[in-house]
């Protein structure tokens, strides 16, 4: 049962990197392996931030702020990401803009080890230490955060593509570009959207995901990333319960083949299962889109 | 193609020179691995080390494998002795062909990298890649020569480093190995890289007959590479040791548990603290090898939590190690946690896992900075950098001490062979590193570690160099 909760609680922290991915592919059908280092990237900084205090001001933001920091620079991010690379690619085929999101990460990627050096950094708990016990596991409070915050924006975004106007426009965007740009819908704003909510998604998963896995590393929130892909595609790239339901398939098959197996094992169980999706499932358990 | 008659005998001329330019090389000056010459240089005393391999006339050999001492016919039986390190080979007064060897002159070999008043040494050290080392490591090994250099250097020469990236990859260790003699031409090379890479380019200097110093030491490093000298504590050597130290010593635990990074070159020491830990009544309640580039070890906390293990060993790179100890810290798991020799010994982890590694212990082949002996270190990279010095650089800093020392006591003319000659007979106390003692088939010269201890975020003393707990 243990290892059911601790699978569950590392599914829930990549369910929230995936819902971003989810996101952006819903409303630009680009598929991101950015989302990692989109959010990392800003709390990198906000961690520098909070030990050095910001340059010229000399402030040392509170831990809390540091959270703050990652979203807001992962939404800034995101807005220069899609205005700057994502928008001129709108039209090429969708394997581009898969490359133009590898070499964002990478480019992220190498700047935090330029910036912030090899080493781990050490990433204190923006929403406290205070941890709960679950049927022998123990889960800490970014964990806890990072569970409700996935239910509570996979909640938001359901009544958001649902319910609003906004959308509304979104799904119509995704259904066709052309004809909703020819019907008044402001495509351009849709994929803005998109990909700065994704990063300030990313921010909080950074936020979140650092402190409960021990420290922040360059790459290392690519791995997440690609965790959380994993879980869109097994649950289904344009839905986000979807993705939700799969990252927490993953975090859960995870702990089981890394306490069962030798390791290295999870990985080839999870694209293991990965691969059955596709050849079984293309759109996922879930999803009304295949991934490619 | 038809040559002229005016061609002919000079493509005639050409070919006898060529032929014999290879028949000269080919008989020209060689030397052998290990071959002492039997010059004038005078002898030193009634005592000496031999080399692998040297015959002596009615005394002793010693096996260029094993480096065990082989009496020779009518010879004296050498006394038997612990280990490979009392294989030395000693040969009393009284032979005249020994006491011709006594003189300790060697074949100098060739004197790549060196001239009158320079000598190039080469550095391969991962500053990239999969697993590199922080920048500050190779500082200390520019900091360690330069002041050297500023102090005359060695017997009047002073050293140039050259530093290559392995970009943590033994096929590019290889390449940049390879560049290093033929293009850079160096002298002799240092190595640090992940244990499997380090041992692969190490087996590559060696085939290239280059001295090799190996920075980290590989369990059971091969006895044939006569070229390559460790300076830190054998692996499999260390586990048994860490089992002693974590039973006897510190938290003397009775139940203790090993993490280690999966790869086949951790095995001999993770076999042997298994072992030493059950000959000693003890339980290892868990086990468990884990891929040094994952995040997430919740698995592995909460495994570690259940074990009841009160000392844990960490076998595994700095990243890793702290992000596991947070991790467990957080499952509420707090053991004594153990980094061995080049691991993560550095006080940089304790910025990483403050709360989770308080209190740690660890074996390490260099002082803490805290310590007073590092205090000629100290000042040299602060006045030489301008900065604050870290334990990265007395790294560099010690296995320069050693090098140089070893170059310190090569006679003229100074070559490859007679400097390996002399490395393979150092017996020598750094002043931040663990003491080397090296004999004849002694591949790794060095037995003892420092117990560290953290104490207030920082690295300290807890017990002075020892070889046994």
């Amino acid at each position: 049962m243990a290892e059911l909760i601790t699978g569950l609680s590392s599914g829930a922290a990549y369910a929230l990197m995936a819902v971003g991915v989810v996101l952006v592919f819903r409303c630009t059908r680009a598929l991101s392996i950015a989302q990692g280092e989109i959010g990392a990237f800003g709390f990198f900084l906000g961690l520098r931030w909070a030990d050095r205090g910001i340059p010229l001001l000399g402030w040392h933001p509170p831990r809390f702020a540091t959270l703050l920091i990652a979203v807001v620079v992962g939404g800034l991010i995101g807005f220069v990401v899609e205005r700057l690379v994502m928008r001129p690619l709108v039209r090429r085929p969708p394997l581009d803009a898969l490359i133009a999101t590898l070499g964002i990460a990478l480019f992220l990627a190498l700047l935090e080890l330029r910036l912030f050096g090899t080493a781990t950094q050490f990433a204190p708990s923006a929403v406290g230490e205070w941890k709960i016990e679950l049927f022998g596991a123990t889960l800490v409070a970014s964990r806890v955060i990072g569970i409700v915050l996935a239910a509570a924006v996979a909640g938001a975004l359901y009544v958001f593509f649902t319910r609003t106007k906004f959308g509304l426009a979104v799904q119509a965007t995704t259904g066709d570009p052309t004809v909703a740009r020819l019907l008044g819908v402001p495509v351009n704003q849709v994929y803005r959207f998109a990909w700065v909510s994704a990063g300030m998604l990313s921010g909080v998963a950074a936020a979140l995901l650092g402190p409960s896995f021990g420290g922040l590393t360059p790459f290392g929130q690519t791995e997440f990333a690609l965790r959380a892909l994993a879980g869109s595609v097994i649950g289904g790239l344009d839905s986000v319960s979807g993705a939700i339901i799969g990252s927490l398939i993953v975090g859960v098959v995870e702990a089981y083949g890394k306490a069962h197996a030798g390791p290295g094992v999870d990985s080839l169980l999870v694209l293991g299962l990965v691969l059955v999706t596709l050849l079984v499932r293309p759109k996922g358990l879930f999803g009304a889109t295949a991934a490619a | 193609m038809v040559g002229t008659d005016r061609q002919r005998p000079r493509r005639l001329v050409l070919a006898i020179v060529l032929i014999l330019a290879m028949v000269t090389a080919a008989c020209g000056a060689r030397f052998d691995d290990d071959t002492p010459v039997a010059a004038s240089r005078g002898a030193t005393g009634d005592t000496t080390q031999l080399d692998a391999g040297t015959p002596v006339d009615g005394a002793v050999t010693v096996d260029p494998i094993t480096g065990e001492t082989i009496p020779a016919a009518g010879g004296p039986t050498p006394a038997a002795g612990a280990g490979n390190r009392a294989a030395t080979a000693t040969t009393r007064a009284g032979s005249s062909s020994a006491s011709a060897v006594a003189a300790g002159a060697v074949e100098p070999g060739p004197s790549t990298g060196v001239t009158a008043t320079r000598i190039k040494i080469g550095y391969l050290l991962p500053l990239t890649g999969a697993a590199p080392v922080p920048s500050n490591f190779d500082k200390g090994a520019n900091v360690y020569w330069r002041y050297v250099n500023d102090r005359n250097g060695i017997n009047g020469r002073k050293v140039d480093i050259i530093i290559k990236d392995t970009q943590s990859s033994a096929s590019v260790g290889k390449q940049e190995a390879q560049k290093l003699i033929e293009d850079d031409k160096v002298f002799a090379i240092v190595v640090l890289d992940r244990l499997e890479n380090q041992k692969a380019i190490g087996a590559f200097l060696d085939a290239r007959k280059v001295p090799n110093i190996q920075i980290q030491t590989p369990a059971n490093l091969d006895a044939s590479q006569t070229w390559t000298f460790g300076v830190t504590i054998d692996h499999a050597v260390q586990g048994a040791l860490i089992a002693d130290y974590l039973i006897k010593s510190h938290p003397k635990a009775s139940k203790l548990a090993i993490v280690y990074e999966n790869t086949s070159e951790l095995h001999p020491g993770r076999d042997a603290f298994t072992k030493r830990v059950q000959a000693l009544g003890k339980q290892v309640t868990y086990s468990k090898a884990i891929e040094g580039q994952e995040n997430n070890f919740s698995d592995v906390a909460l495994e570690l939590s259940n074990s009841g293990a009160t000392a844990t060993w960490l076998y595994m790179a700095p990243t890793p190690a702290a992000k596991l100890a947070n991790q467990a810290d957080s499952a509420g798991y707090h053991p004594t946690w153990f980094a061995n020799s080049i691991s993560w010994g550095f006080d940089l982890v304790f910025t990483v896992g403050p709360k989770a590694l308080a209190g740690a212990r660890a074996f390490s082949p260099w002082l803490p900075l805290t310590d007073p002996r590092t205090k000629t270190f100290r000042d040299a990279y602060q006045s030489q950098t301008g900065e604050t010095p870290d334990d990265l650089g007395i790294v560099g800093w010690g296995v320069g001490e050693i090098v140089g020392e070893a170059i310190r006591r090569t006679p003229n003319p100074l070559g490859q062979n007679n400097f390996r000659h002399s490395f393979q007979n150092l017996d020598f106390k750094p002043q931040v590193w663990a003491p080397v003692k090296f004999g004849a088939g002694v591949r790794n010269g060095a037995a003892n570690v420092a117990v560290l201890k953290e104490s207030g975020g920082r690295w300290a003393l807890d017990r002075d160099f020892s070889s046994s707990f």
